[in-house]
This record gives structure tokens, sequence and C-alpha cells, in this order.
């Protein structure tokens, strides 16, 4: 049945016998009473007389049975019908689709979407209509048009299938009853509506209600307590309707905070420990191996549990991330060690981990800062790095020459350098300080066809859009790059508060300072353990070459062991070269000792090298002689009758073979 | 930066920095519940175990105390496992108590209420782990009550041990026999007429441990760095408990340097104290018997007939001296002496053979503890300056070097006969300061004893030869002596300012904590001793002595380098060098 095609002057006129009715007898008529036949009187246990005295019902001769009397049948078919769907009481997409799905037929809903919708699914259809529903342009195409023309076209369109035009006192009347149900709490028992006009004009009440009903923006169900019928509002369009505007948030204090720029700073400790040694890497998915990202990771600056959802990538490890962005920038190279597949680092990074912090996020930042981009891309491209905007945008269609990056800037730069409340600072953004709701009348032309393929009114979709792009720019291009803090409240809301960094990405020309490792202390001791007061990854990748690492910093992370020290000389390293590395990592100078031992490790190393040779030996020094004259470049005599000869190929092995042949020389 | 010293790591090591401003307020704070592990010049790092928690957890330390000091002093946030693991240890102590029995729960079978204890588990699921699982099982076999068992007085030992074990060690409040009395008093004025008085932590150490007699006190091990006068606690403890006491030491010398003390600085008489010699009559109130006396036996397998010596008098107190070296079997008989106070003394807990529980269970929780530093700076015991001196192996040897296999070659270096030349060098450099010339192979140093013209006491010597030359020695008449690993332990040598070790045994670090600790004693003027470790370049021994060298370096110890053809073995200036 459809709601709007049933005769509700019916149901005005039994309202009151209803109103007398208990809201348990109210249930068991509309559960139990069957509409067309004899329903058991047991079935309704005390509530058949009751039903049966206010004239819902009548029984049988033997009073054993009741059937509804005739006047009442509409009635109950229409609150059954609205028993059926608890629009009000669970407003979800689901129950509006259940809802759409009983009272619309598809070329209903077809109509309502209008013509632009993309004709697949029904289910589909109806969730796209749902959402449009949802929004908060539907409503307010009835309640503000430009004009009375545009409203009555506006009715006139979603008036059924064929597009029955109404009058303009018609489309105003269906105006005036949706703003008098807002005007309430957005849903008014329909005894009261009815009491609000003679029942004279019960049936113009119908005919608007009926339009009402069939535009979408009034809904019939169940009050949850009374069982009474309710007309009202969506209520999801209703909130966009009566919330006020969100206010610019103020500045928030907050109990503690959190600013390391982690993604470069795990960038760093990646690279450095790859820098000693080429990590071997998964052949299934180019991943470190788990045992070795953990080592890794335990030297990960910790993020504060409160901050790891916002600062974390959920789905991947941080050595995982860490190595991705390295790849992406090519501070690391593909490559096979001992015959495995391995990452290496390459000149680039080492001349990135030879930098200062500061020097090293700049260097991460500069190629963002520098971006001329000031839309995001399209969905196809891939723009994970080096753009201002991390993400590209969900749909096709906006204009190249749009600008969102001047107003998302001058958004948080506008921020100074309090901590605001993050959730706030969003909502504001997206529903007040949006360019996009600016740019209304270039973009709703140009997104229509997108907006509408997916369901979507332009107001909702610019509203997320926004949000979803400040945010993205918060979290992936200023939190992970210490461009902004991330601040907790004593009563848990989280804050951000753009830093000197952030203000630089932002683009701003002051120079920032970073102090991550500028005062970290490192000790060598005289045991030969080196203690590090902090953690400074440059300085870590520096000790790893001539130390061995055996722990985590801040503490005992290195300790100078013989092996560490000749594998550095293998690296080729002399010994002076040793000691500056170890002197240029360490706070206080060097022990006496430990200079003395590392010289005397250094020294002690004997140099060989392994050459294939071929061995030739003869009989005796006058053939000694005669070969001599024959050997390649490269033999030398080891012996006065034994030569040693480098490896040939085939051909110039065959020609020595021939030519010594040639002057008697057999080789046996 | 922060001037917070601590750095709390996920092993459970603590570092401690230790130009903090706070670093001794963070050094007392740390050596209440954890292990000085090493002691560097910068950093010095602690490790906290089960042992050093049970330990505070004994001492009347609570966990928020120990989480409050690591939280208010680390400089990073604390790594919230050490945190929890601290808690779990914690909590692992105190839930057995071992206390008398009460005649109620005397089985009807006995009538001598001493020979029970009641055993009470705390936690239901605990007393479920100790009584099904592992070792302690056999120990609690008869309830009385659900989670209180009886055990039989002799099996309190055992069961402490077992205890340890399993992760739960035992609150022990039986109390001790109370030992038949002996008057005890320390002298203010030594028999030899020198002023004597108790230092501040000689009597805290002393306090601390006899814990106004209460069953709480009574146990325990008392750590003091060598020449700190341990002698002089053990002297104080027996004032105070005033019981007949069994002194346990490591060597006869030792034995005798105990009995003098003790007439030097007690009130005891000559016929009170009394050096076991296996028969009955040495059996006196103070009794000074040597482990080897103890573990001695006719055939490998056979008895151990001076073990009786524990239980030939009714001891109200037992000194362990030197601990950390405390014989197995010693061990065992330990653990039927329950009910007698016991003391340990040691310079360092840490034992090669890793039976730091085991001293823990039987012996008793660390006392009292002086960090060395301490006492340095107040002058109680002589700075040390380490100097390893490396002599080229001479020629004639390089060759038999070279072809020798791994042990052989150690020897080879360590009786390079270029040694000589440089401990002669270096007596000429200290040519006022007694010294003492320490070495493994006998006939290396008797043959250096020939060169240097000084008597050599090796294990063959005489006792009567010995206590001449020791006396000798004291008094001044000997300004050098050569001596092998017997002087090692326990031989007050006060006036030993130099040390020479021409070998070693490999890379034993309690060797050379000992053979150092011979020349700690505080001396008068500069308060300076030396100690050479003379080795040869480029061989194994030099391997090794790189592990001594850490160790010492990790003691806290000035360690420096010299090459023998330097001009000057000595270190000048004494303070340690730094490369520039």
């Amino acid at each position: 049945m459809k709601l709007f095609e049933e005769n509700w002057s019916v149901l005005f006129a039994v309202l009151p016998q209803w109103a007398r009715l208990t809201p348990i007898q109210r249930g068991l008529a509309v559960t139990r009473i069957s509409l067309h036949g004899y329903t058991p009187a047991a079935s309704l246990h005390e509530a058949a007389s009751a039903l049966e005295e206010a004239g819902v019902l009548e029984y049988d001769r033997e009073k054993r049975r009741v059937s509804l009397r005739p006047e009442q049948r509409i009635a109950l078919k229409l609150l059954r019908a609205m028993h059926r769907h608890p629009v009000f009481e669970t407003p979800t997409e689901l129950v509006l689709q259940r809802y759409i799905e009983e009272h619309f037929t598809t070329e209903e809903v077809q109509a309502l979407l209008g013509s632009m919708a993309p004709r697949g699914y029904a289910a589909h259809r109806r969730l796209l209509l749902a959402r449009r529903l949802s929004g908060p342009s539907w409503l307010r195409g009835l309640l503000h048009p430009e004009s009375d023309k545009q409203l009555v076209e506006w009715v006139s369109a979603r008036h059924g299938p064929h597009r029955e035009r109404v009058s303009l006192p018609q489309a105003r009347r269906v105006r005036a009853l949706v703003e008098q149900v807002a005007a309430t709490d957005g849903t008014v028992l329909l005894t009261h509506l009815v009491a609000t006009v003679p029942e004279t004009d019960w049936a113009m009440l119908q005919e608007d209600l009926r339009r009402a009903l069939a535009c979408g923006v009034l809904f019939a169900g169940l009050d949850r307590h009374t069982l009474l019928p309710r007309v009202g509002i969506w209520v999801p369009a209703l909130d966009f309707l009566r919330k006020p505007a969100a206010p610019r948030p103020p500045a928030l204090a907050v109990a503690e905070s959190f600013g390391a720029a982690i993604t470069m700073e795990d960038m760093t400790t990646v690279l450095a420990d790859i820098a000693a040694a080429p990590a071997r890497v998964r052949a299934a998915d180019g991943a470190l191996f788990a045992r070795h990202a953990s080592q890794i990771g335990a030297r990960f600056t910790p993020v504060p549990a409160w901050a790891a959802a916002v600062m974390l990538d959920r789905h991947r490890t941080r050595a995982d991330s860490a190595v991705a962005q390295l790849l992406h920038r090519h501070f690391l190279a593909g490559a096979r060690h001992t015959d495995a597949p391995a990452v290496m680092i390459t000149a680039e990074g080492r001349s990135w981990l030879a930098l200062t912090g500061a020097q090293r996020l700049r260097a991460l930042l500069a190629p963002m800062r520098d971006d001329e981009q000031r839309v995001p891309e399209s969905a196809w491209h891939n723009t994970r790095g080096l753009h201002f905007f991390p993400l590209p945008l969900p749909w096709y269609g906006v204009p190249d020459d749009l600008d969102l990056r001047t107003p998302l800037q001058a958004l948080l730069r506008g921020l100074g350098h309090d901590f605001v409340d993050l959730e706030g600072l969003l909502q504001w953004c997206s529903e007040t300080d949006n360019p996009l709701l600016e740019h209304a009348a270039v973009l709703k032309p140009a997104l229509e066809f997108e907006l509408t393929r997916q369901g979507l009114d332009f107001e909702t979709a610019a509203r997320g859009l926004w949000f979803n792009l400040v945010k993205s720019v918060i979290e992936l291009r200023l939190l992970p790059f210490g461009g902004a803090r991330l601040g907790r409240s004593s009563d848990g809301r989280l804050a951000i508060a753009i830093t000197p960094v952030g203000h630089w990405l932002l683009g701003e020309d002051r120079e920032f300072i970073y102090t991550q490792d500028s005062d970290i202390r490192v000790v060598v001791q005289p045991n030969f353990d080196v203690v590090l007061f902090g953690t400074a990854p440059v300085v870590e990748a520096v000790l790893a070459r001539v130390a061995d690492r055996v722990g985590p910093a801040p503490g005992l992370a290195f300790r100078i062991t013989r092996t560490s020290v000749l594998r550095a000389v293998h690296a080729g390293a002399t010994t002076e070269q040793v000691l500056e590395l170890l002197a240029s990592g360490a706070t206080d100078p060097l022990p006496a000792n430990v200079v003395h031992e590392v010289r005397g490790w250094a020294a002690s190393v004997r140099r060989a090298s392994l050459v294939p040779s071929v061995l030739l030996e003869v009989e005796d020094e006058t053939t000694a002689a005669v070969v001599m004259r024959l050997l390649p470049s490269g033999a030398r005599r080891l012996t006065p009758t034994c030569f040693a000869l480098p490896v040939l190929s085939g051909k110039r092995r065959s020609a020595l073979l021939k030519s010594l042949r040639d002057r008697g020389v057999l080789i046996l | 930066m922060s001037d917070l010293p601590l750095i709390v790591q996920g092993d459970h090591t603590v570092l401690v920095e230790v130009a903090s401003p706070r670093y001794a307020e963070a050094r007392d704070a740390l050596a209440r519940f954890a292990e000085l592990v090493k002691m560097p010049e910068h950093v010095h790092s602690y490790r906290i175990t089960p042992l050093s928690i049970w330990n505070a957890c004994a001492a009347g330390m609570a966990v928020p105390e120990i989480v409050e000091v690591l939280v208010r002093l680390s400089r990073f946030p604390v790594p919230p496992h050490v945190l929890a693991e601290i808690s779990d240890y914690a909590a692992r102590f105190g839930q057995v108590t071992i206390e008398r029995c009460p005649p109620s729960l005397v089985p009807r079978q006995s009538d001598d209420p001493r020979g029970w204890l009641l055993v009470t588990i705390a936690s239901e699921q605990v007393a479920l782990v100790l009584q099904y699982g592992g070792q302690t099982g056999a120990f609690l076999e008869v309830a009385v009550a659900p989670q209180q068992y009886l055990i039989a007085a002799h099996q309190r030992g055992p069961l402490k041990r077992a205890l340890v074990r399993a992760g739960y060690p035992a609150n022990d409040v039986a109390g001790y026999t109370e030992g038949e009395p002996l008057p005890t008093r320390l002298r203010t004025t030594t028999v030899a007429g020198a002023p004597f008085a108790l230092r501040d932590y000689q009597q805290v150490a002393a306090a601390a441990f006899h814990e106004r007699g209460s069953p709480r006190g009574g146990s325990g091990v008392v750590t003091l760095p060598c020449g700190a006068g341990k002698t002089v606690v053990a002297m104080a403890i027996m004032a105070e408990t005033q019981r007949h006491t069994l002194i346990l030491t490591t060597g006869v010398t030792a034995a005798r340097q105990w009995r003098r003390e003790l007439l030097d600085k007690t009130s005891l008489a000559e016929h009170d104290v009394g050096e076991y010699d296996g028969t009955a009559p040495s059996i006196r109130p103070v009794t000074v018997a040597t482990y080897q006396m103890l573990t001695h036996r006719q055939r490998a397998d056979g008895p151990l007939p001076h073990m009786q010596l524990f239980e030939a008098a009714n001891w109200g107190l037992i000194v362990y001296d030197e601990v950390h070296v405390l014989p197995a079997p010693v061990f065992q008989m330990t653990a039927s002496l329950q009910a007698r106070r016991r003391l340990g003394l040691t310079a360092t807990l840490v034992r090669e053979d890793g039976c730091e529980e085991e001293v823990f269970a039987l012996i008793g929780p660390r006392k009292a503890d002086v960090p060395w530093k301490v006492l340095e700076r107040q002058g109680w015991i002589a700075r040390a300056v380490c100097t390893e001196v490396r002599v080229p192996l001479p020629a004639a040897l390089e060759l038999p070097y070279a072809i020798a296999d791994a042990r052989s070659r150690f020897r080879i270096a360590s009786e390079s006969e270029a040694k000589a030349a440089v401990v002669r060098r270096i007596l000429g450099e200290h040519a006022s300061e007694p010294a003492l010339i320490i070495g493994t192979y006998v006939e290396q140093l008797q043959t250096l004893a020939r060169t240097l013209d000084a008597p050599c006491l090796t294990g063959s010597t005489s006792q009567r030869t010995r206590d001449t030359l020791f006396a000798a020695f004291r008094e001044g008449r000997l300004p050098v002596l050569v001596v092998s690993k017997v002087a090692n332990f326990a031989i007050d040598l006060p006036d030993a300012a130099l040390a020479v070790q021409v070998s070693g045994t490999f890379g034993s670090r309690q060797e050379e904590a000992q053979r150092l600790g011979r020349i700690l004693r505080p001396k008068g003027g500069a308060n300076q001793a030396h100690f050479y470790n003379v080795v040869s370049a480029g061989t194994v021994e030099e391997e090794f002595a790189l592990k001594r060298q850490l160790f010492l370096c990790e003691q806290g110890y000035e360690y420096h380098i010299r090459d023998a053809a330097s001009s000057m073995l000595r270190p000048h200036p004494v303070r340690l060098e730094r490369s520039s």
C-alpha cells in the first residue's frame, strides 16, 4: 500500500475513538485484528470489550469472535502501515529504504531522484533516494525556494512519476504544513494536527498531507509510547534545519601534548639502520621481516596511546610505513643481498641522512610546500608522497581552476599557535568556513552528474569533502612532520596547535627550528659502552658503523668491540677515521684507554687479497725462460720455475697453449 | 637538557648519569632495590632483578616507593612493563610465611613444638602452584588448614631454597635458637693502643643486621668494599648478639687475622677465641675455621667429618666471610642451620657460579651495602689507579708462542721474562711504597723473587713462614713481597700501596677484584694506591687483560694503558686522561 494514496479523512474521523484506548489496547488492535475476517476475542484479552465500546470492532453472536467495523478498515490499514516502519524511533538509512520500498514505486523513486540519476538496481536507487532525503537540500528546496515558480516546480517535479502539475496555492499549503510540523518538535500527533482545522477542511488537509508524503518531506509513523499516529520530518533532515552553525572553536587548554615529527624520525631511524647493512625484505610483499621490523621498532620515538589513533597508520607497521616513504623518495632502492630481496640506501639517502634534523625535515616538506597543486587530483591519480594535498578527490568534475589550497592555508594559519578542539575545528570549517559552499554556483552544475550518481546532494557532499580535506592535511601533512602538536584536554578532547614547522609548510616564510635531536648527549665510557641520552637516529647511524648495537636508545645503545672496529676497517675506514667517527658521535672526549685499544685493534689488521690464478710450473729454468716470453700480461713469476697466470678466457687460453706447443712446451 | 639522572631501560637496567646534580639522590635511592652492576666513569648501571626487589621488600620497602623513585628521577618515561614486573616480583615476596608452630597444631605423635614450623601461603592460587608444582610440593604435605602446612624444623632451609627457585621467597619469621651467651664488647682503645670506634656505616650495617634482636633481623649479608672493615662490622654484631660465634673464612692466614683482630678490638680473651684445627679442644666460644677444613675429607666420596663443627656447640651466630665463595657442601650444611643467626660478609655478591639466589635463600637478604666511591671520598679506603703495562714478547719466545696451543700460549705470554725488567722499573718509580708482586705461576714468581731479591710466598710456604713474612711486611721491614694466589683473599696488609700483577687466572673478575682489594686499606698521606698489570703485548694475555680491564673500568677504577717503552710507566697526572 501507499500511504499517500489512502483516504486519510477516514482516519481523521475515527481518531477520537482510537484516542480513548490505552496503548496496550491500541497495540493489540494494530497487531492482532484481522482486516477482513473474524478474530478470536480471546486473542485480544480484556482489550476486546474496550475496543468494542470504542466502536473499533464488534462481537459475533456467540461473543467468541470479533470483526472490524467497516469504517475502521482503512484506518487500521493506515495505522498498521505506520507501525511497520519506525521512522521516528529508528531514523536510519535502512529504515528509510524499507519505508520507500513499501510506499513508492520504482518510477516514483526515479522521479524523486531526477532525470540524471543512474538507472540501475531498484535497491540502489532506493539507497540513493534515502541519502537524498537525509540531506539538507531536500527540505531547503521546499522551505526556501528562490521564487514561487521554483516552489511550484519543486513540488510538481516530486509529485509522482507523471509530474502532476500543482498550483501555487497547493504548493504553498504543502510548505505551510511542513513548516507547521517543523515548528513543533519535528513530529506532531495526527490528532493535534487534525484538531487545528475544521472538519470541513479535512479534505484539503488530506490533500496537503498526501502531497507532503509523496514528496518525501513528511513521513508518517506511530508514536513509540502511545501508538498514536504521528506525522513528521525525517529526523536527519530535521537536524540540518535545526542545528545551529558550528561556532569557531575557541582556544583549548590541554593536559598533555605530543609533537614529534614521527614520520621523519621513523624514516631516519630506518634509514640509519639500513645504512649499516642492506635489509632483507620479504619477497611476497617487500616488507621488512618481522624480527627486523620489531628491532627497529624498539628504537622509534614512542607515541602516546591516546595519540596513536590519529598519528599512526593502523594498517601498516611504522617500520613498513617508513620503508615505503623512503622508497617513494628514492632514499632506498630495491637490491639483492646475499642473493635475497633486500633494500639498500641510495646516494640520495646518504645525503639526506647526513643533514641536520631541521634540514632533513625541510627536505621532506619542501616538495609539498613548493608544489603548485591548488586542488587535489581526481580519484585516478596516485598522489602519495609529494603533493600538498595528501588524498585525491572522491569524484571527478572539479574545475581545474578552483583554488582550495589558499583558503585551507588561510584557515590553518589563522589558528595561530594555540590549541583548538580538533573536532570542533573540522565541524566549523565544514559548515561555516567552507569554500566549496561559497563556490556552489560553479561547482554544483559541474558536479551534478557525479553527485547524483552517488546519491549525494551538493551541500552534504561539499561539507563532507571539505571536512575530509582539512582533516587529511592535518593528519597526513602536519602531524606526522611536526607541523602540528596533538594535544588532549583533561576531558579527553583532542586538539591541535600549528607549530612553526606547520606555518612554514602552509606557506609562511619564517624559518623554523627543529630541536628534536639537538640536545642529545652521547657518552663513550671507559668500559667501551656507548650511552645515548635521547634518540638521535643520525648519531646512531654514525655509531652503528664502528660499534655494535646492544639496545635501543635512549640508554645503553652501543658497545665498541674489536669485531666492530675491524668491521669498520674492513669497510675501508682507517684507524683515525674510526676514532673520528666515534669522537663525532660522542659528546665528551673519548677515554684514553678506548683510544688506545681502538688504535691497537685497527692496527692489528693484516690485509690480503684473494686472486684467482692459474699456476704454471715448468721443469727447469731454461724452459722457464722460453715460457716467460710467451706469457700474457698480468703473469707473475713466483719461483724460478713457477708462474702465476691470470685466469684466461677460452680463446686466449687456446692461443697460449698453441704458442707454447709451437715452442715445444707441451702442457700435460 | 633535563637534569634527571635515570634512564630506565626495557631490560630492567637502570642507567645513572654521574654528572647529574641529582646523582647522589638517585644512587642512594637505587641502592635499596637495584643491584649495582657497573660503575664506569660517566654512567653507572644498575639492574632490577627479582632478587633485588625481594631484598628491598625484606628491608620493608614498598612497591609504590620504588615506582615513585623511578618515575620521579627518570629522564624518559619508564617502560610500563618494567613497573608492572616490579609489582609482580614484589607481590611474590611474603606470599609464603614461615613462623613458629603454635602448640595446638603440633601433631599428636610429636611433643616438641620446636621441631615443627608453620608455613602459611597467602593466596589460594599460589598455594596450588607450590603444592603441585616443582620442588616445593614435597615439603607441603601436612596441611593443617587451607593454605597452611606444617614442616619439620630441619626442612626450613631446603624449603626456603626451593621457594626461591620457584620464585616465591619466604618471609621467615620463625626466629632463632639463642645460643650460649658470651659477654662481648668492643674496646675504645685497641690492645695495640690505638683509639678505636665504629665508623658510621659500620654502625648502620650492624644495626640493620641485628634489627634489635627481632626475628626479621639476624640473618643476611653485609656488602662492603675490600678494606672497609667488614671484620669490624662482624665484631659489632657479635657485641650486639652476645652469643657463641662460629666464624668461617677462606684460609688459615685469614683465620689468624680474624683471631688477631678479635683479640685486639673486643673484650674477648685469648681462651675465648680458638682456631679450629679439627680437634674438640680447639672449639671455643668464638671459633674461627676455614672452608677448606670444613670440606676436608679422606676420600673424594667420603664423609665430611668436620661438618660436625656446626653442631658441636650451641652457636648463637655463624659468620661466613667472603660469602661469595661459599663452597657447595657448606651451602648444604647451612640449609640445615636456619635456626642459627647467619651473617654473610663480602665485597661483591657476584658469584662466578651464579648462586646469588642460594645466598639469598640460605644466608639471608642483603642488609647493608655501601658504595666504595662513597667510602673512597670519605677516605675510608684508598684511591686506586690501575695501569696496564704492555711488554713486547721477547724474540726468543715468538716462535714457541706461535706454534703452541691456546692454553700454552697463555702461559708462555704470562711467564715472559721481559716482564721482570718492567717490574723493576715500576718498583723503581714507587721506591717508597710497600709493594706486592702477585702472580699465578710459581716458577715465574720464584724467578722474579730471585731477581728482585725478595721473599716468595706460595701455597707450599709453611704457615709459620707466612706469618713471619706478613708480619715483616706489615712492620715495614720488608718492602717487597712476591705472593701467589694464596694472597688473593682476606689478608690484611694495610700498608701495601703498590701491587704488580705479573700473571692472572685468565680473565677472572673475582681474582682481579680480590687482588686489587689487597691495596685498598686506607693509607696515610695521599691515600693513594697503584695496581699494575703487566701483560705481553699482542698475545692472548692481552685479550684476557681486556676482560679484566673492562671489569675494573666497570668497577669505576681509573685505568691506563702504557707501553713498556714509555719513558714513565706511572700515570701522570693521576687523573684519568682523555684524548683531545
